[in-house]
């Protein structure tokens, strides 16, 4: 396919009277790990839902693979969103009553794979993400950068073209932060899986490719990917 | 310093925005709607005192007062039906200066006036009225008030008739006071106190449940919460002084809503009990004492539930640190199950002896034992079993089901394995006991030995007239009416009989018909009609001497002189004849063809047997003919004839089901609390789900999943252990078990309705959880 992998046009969003994004645009190819930054409340969290399929912008258009998301419905924008992406949030994404291993192969069964062979995947990814012996563990069990690494092989598992992650570290200390952050990335670049990134600080930003700043719901950077 | 503290936990309770407000809402919901079901079942005692009460205080006294029998009333009643429903009719003269006036009547009706009840009010003005009229001659006066009245639709009318009428007819006798002037009241029997506190203790508990699961909505926000305030340098003390008063807020707020849904609610639940076993609203009155220490107890349990929840938490100022301590619910839980089917099983075996020793009279102590406590271990072992099950079904579901949804529900299960069976606990003792019951029910409409007579006269349109009249009195009066084909009055006559060895004498009755009459009503005709002379009746009377072929009685005169007596040979040899006795009475011990009876004895109609066109309004007109002729009778239909004879048991399986109904209730409202609590303490990994594309549908198949197998898990060992209950003990009595189907069928039929309610109304908490501004908000 020619052309960007992900592509955010004029996107507008408000929720209420509080407008989040003022007609962003932003554009991510194939394999680029792009990190969005900003102030807190510049919009970045929300052009990441947009360009997702999670929420639907008011007015703009959101295009992955050449097609609008924005104007998919509810159950395929969920299809799309289990089968091509992978999703890491800063906290409280695992289902707490699920083990670690569990948390990791839902992606799998969800899509219709055995419980076994789904097990097996999740197993091999909790031991790249070096987390393999907390597999019987349940999310309460799990330190904070154990949790977001079961979150990352979770993430992956699938084999997505998009990664989305928000605010990955942001719970984290800086050495678990860089952990998660190098394993996050080194999956990413070896499956040639495109990683948005939303973050405010500029130590987990140095590990994309390309940086775009949001400003008051705008994108302040050039729009255009490399 | 504390003041500050409270201030700051009510700010805290009730300052969280729309969704503190929502929350503390959905807490005070529960508990109100738990303290309104324990204020009605508290009330439920004192209500059958107070219908008791009143119908005592009718009661009539025939003592003369002082200066004797200077004012008194005459008094004449008939129980009358109009349609099936009881009808008190009486008429009344005062004599002298004060005479005593009914409950419920401000003056004595005077001749040609009626005071009825406002139920008979109501009738009297209906269409159906012109069947009625005619027994209720005289123009309405008055109501009678609710002091007068059994319960509130039943039909009273005090007529008032002149002194030469009171003379001039039979049945008028003199009352000279009413036990509403007797000092003191009568406690209600120690059975039914004893079965109105089983089904107070029965509502209790899941009430509690209910209450304690309404009282925990929210509790991990509650620990957030608590732990900030720990951030901010709160002492442990301060914390749990915090969570005391957040718990208790809401339960006090709860409790003022219970009070105000138990006003608004009991009219309904007055109304709610069986035909004829109504309240009035003002009875159902808990006992202050009761009603007040409900309402300390509730706030007090929910802050001490709330300190002793967080026990289990450690709020440091980093966060919260969960104490896991899971309730074990093991295989040791089938205990009492396994003990009370040894003992049932162990009075089974013994079933032979049992039978013989019965019969005998004795009863055999040790069966009775074993049935009595195997029935209660088995009562106990259900509502014990059912997390222990509920855990086994959730490991099975976890490990053999493929679907997500299953796997994230049996988690949820496993996580807390008695929480959602002590939700249950009160449907599955209730579900057991209906289903006993219901199993028992024809074994014991069928010990009255009522049932196969009345429902074959049923098929013959015959009504049952019992009256004091003379038999050609009774033929008198109902020839013509429309509707009626034949009257056969069945006479008795009284007889003395030498007991033996004593030289006492005891009295019995003398069946005097022809056997083909009593053939037409009876399901097994009586041996050789026509050509025996005489029939022994079967089973023998309790109360007459046995009376063998060839010995003399002496037939009475005159009813009223025992020493006017005839002599009469029983005749021989006599044909035993199998009877049910209900329809005959008691005291008849021979039954023999008019010829046979010396023409002096005196013959009183024991029972009317008239057939019919089985219309219901032919039943009125027969009742308005034998009032007309000034007859007192109690007629009845087959059907009533049969409801009466087992109204009792009937009213008790019917209070058993209105319970069980009213417990399944509880134990919905307590699932849909736990389910909603559920979905909102995990709205954002729930959103995340939804985020990563989890499909809804999967998430609603965990709602669901989370609160049926428990349900479904309690119901079936419910009513699996109920039915090998009845199994048992029904054979222990030699008596087979007829499937309660119908029972069983309704019982899954509510059960579905309650998961469906439960999961209906918790998918919009869980459509608003997943939507995707909760990972913004959360």
């Amino acid at each position: 396919m020619n052309g960007p992998l992900l592509i955010g046009r004029d996107v507008r969003r408000s929720f209420g009277s509080t407008v989040a994004l003022d007609g962003a645009s932003v554009e991510i190819d194939a394999g680029e790990i792009v990190a969005i930054m900003g102030p807190s409340g510049s919009g970045k969290s929300t052009l990441l839902h947009c360009l997702a399929g999670i929420l639907r912008p008011d007015g703009g258009e959101a295009h992955y693979r050449g097609k609008r998301v924005d104007l998919l419905s509810e159950s395929e924008r969920s299809r799309l969103r289990r089968d091509e992406f992978g999703f890491v949030f800063q906290f409280g994404q695992l289902v707490p009553e699920l083990s670690a291993l569990e948390n990791v192969s839902l992606p799998l069964r969800l899509g219709g794979m055995r419980r076994r062979d789904a097990e097996g995947w999740a197993y091999e990814w909790l031991e790249r993400l070096e987390v393999a012996a907390l597999a019987a563990k349940q999310p309460g069990e799990l330190s904070g950068g154990e949790g977001q690494r079961v979150a990352v092989a979770r993430a992956l598992i699938g084999g997505p073209r998009v990664v989305f992650a928000d605010e990955p570290t942001g719970a984290l200390d800086s050495l678990n932060g860089e952990r998660v952050m190098t394993l996050l990335v080194d999956a990413a670049h070896s499956g040639g899986t495109s990683v948005v990134l939303v973050t405010h600080e500029p130590r987990v930003a140095a590990y994309a490719d390309r940086e775009v700043v949001m400003r008051d719901g705008r994108v302040v950077t050039p729009v255009l990917a490399s | 310093m504390t003041a500050s503290t409270l201030a700051l936990g009510l700010r805290l309770a009730v300052g969280g925005g729309r969704n503190g407000v929502a929350r503390l809402a959905l807490v005070a919901a529960g508990v109100g709607l738990g303290v309104a079901l324990l204020l009605i079942g508290l009330g439920v005692g004192p209500a059958l005192e107070a219908r008791n009460a009143r119908e005592l205080a009718r009661e009539e006294s025939f003592v003369p007062r002082r200066p004797e029998g200077a004012s008194y009333l005459l008094r004449t009643a008939a129980l009358d039906r109009f349609h099936g429903r009881p009808l008190l009719r009486a008429r009344l003269v005062g004599i002298g200066e004060r005479p005593p006036l009914p409950p419920g009547l401000e003056r004595l009706p005077r001749p040609g006036e009626v005071a009825v009840s406002p139920a008979l009010a109501r009738l009297l003005r209906s269409p159906e009225a012109a069947l009625l009229r005619p027994r209720i001659p005289g123009r309405v006066a008055a109501l009678v008030d609710n002091g007068g009245l059994a319960w509130p639709g039943e039909l009273l009318a005090y007529g008032g008739a002149t002194r030469a009428e009171a003379t001039a007819e039979a049945g008028f006798h003199r009352v000279y006071g009413f036990r509403r002037d007797a000092a003191g009241r009568r406690e209600l029997p120690v059975e039914i106190q004893l079965v109105i506190l089983l089904a107070v203790l029965g509502l209790l508990v899941p009430t509690l449940a209910f209450i304690a699961a309404s009282s925990r909505v929210s509790a991990a926000a509650r620990e957030r919460r608590l732990a900030a305030m720990r951030l901010v340098g709160a002492t442990p003390g301060q914390v749990r002084l915090l969570a005391a008063v957040e718990g208790a807020l809401a339960t006090v707020v709860g409790c003022l809503a219970g009070v105000a849904l138990f006003f608004a609610l009991r009219s309904r639940a007055a109304a709610l009990a069986p035909p004829g076993h109504e309240f009035f609203p003002s009875d159902l009155a808990p006992p202050l004492a009761q009603a007040v220490g409900t309402l300390l107890a509730i706030p007090l349990l929910a802050v001490g539930a709330s300190v002793l929840a967080l026990r289990r938490v450690e709020l440091n100022p980093l966060g919260i640190v969960r104490h896991r301590r899971v309730r074990r619910a093991g295989p040791l839980r089938a205990l009492p199950l396994a003990l009370g089917f040894a003992a049932l099983g162990a009075a089974w075996l013994n079933r032979g002896e049992f039978a013989e020793h019965a019969t005998g009279g004795r009863g055999d102590a040790l069966t009775l034992l074993l049935v009595g406590s195997g029935f209660v271990l088995v009562l106990l072992g259900v509502a014990a079993v059912t997390p222990w099950l509920s855990v086994l079904a959730a490991r099975l579901l976890a490990r053999a089901s493929s679907d997500v949804g299953a796997l994230i529900a049996a988690r949820r299960l496993l996580a807390e394995p008695t929480a959602a069976a002590r939700l249950v606990s009160g449907a599955v003792l209730a579900v057991f006991v209906a289903t006993v019951a219901h199993a028992f029910l024809p074994q014991l409409l069928a010990a009255t030995g009522s049932q196969a007579d009345a429902v074959a006269a049923a098929r013959s349109g015959t009504l049952f007239v019992g009256t004091p009249a003379q038999p050609r009195e009774l033929v008198a009066a109902l020839r013509g009416v429309p509707g009626v084909r034949t009257v056969a009055p069945v006479g008795a006559a009284s007889a003395l009989a030498a007991v033996p060895g004593s030289g006492d004498f005891g009295t019995s009755a003398v069946l005097v018909a022809d056997c083909a009459v009593l053939n037409r009503v009876l399901v097994q005709p009586l041996p050789r009609c026509g050509a025996a002379r005489g029939y022994r009746l079967l089973p023998p009377s309790p109360y007459a001497p046995a009376t063998e072929a060839g010995a003399t009685l002496r037939l009475l005169v005159d009813p009223d002189r025992s020493r006017q007596t005839v002599a009469f040979r029983v005749p021989g040899p006599l044909t035993p004849a199998a009877v049910a006795r209900p329809l005959l009475g008691d005291e008849v011990e021979l039954l023999v063809p008019p010829e046979a009876v010396p023409r002096r004895a005196a013959l009183h109609t024991r029972i009317g047997l008239a057939t019919t066109d089985g219309g219901e309004d032919t039943v009125e007109r027969v009742r308005n003919a034998l009032a007309r002729a000034g007859i007192l009778a109690d007629v009845d239909t087959a059907t009533e004839y049969l409801a009466d004879h087992t109204s009792e048991m009937r009213g008790v399986v019917a209070l058993i089901d209105l319970a069980t109904l009213l417990v399944f209730a509880i134990a919905a409202a307590g699932l849909l609390v736990a389910s909603i609590d559920s979905v909102l303490e995990r709205r954002r990994p729930l959103a995340v789900l939804a985020a990563v594309g989890t499909p809804a549908s999967l998430l609603r198949r965990a709602v669901v999943l989370q609160s049926a197998v428990p349900l479904a898990c309690g119901l079936a060992v419910s009513a699996a252990a109920a039915l090998l209950t009845s199994l048992l003990v029904l054979s222990v009595n030699g008596a087979a078990l007829a499937l309660p189907l119908r029972t069983l069928a309704v019982v899954m039929a509510i059960a579905g309705v309650a998961v469906v309610g439960v999961v209906t109304l918790t998918l919009p908490t869980l459509a608003r959880a997943v939507r995707p501004e909760t990972l913004r908000t959360e």
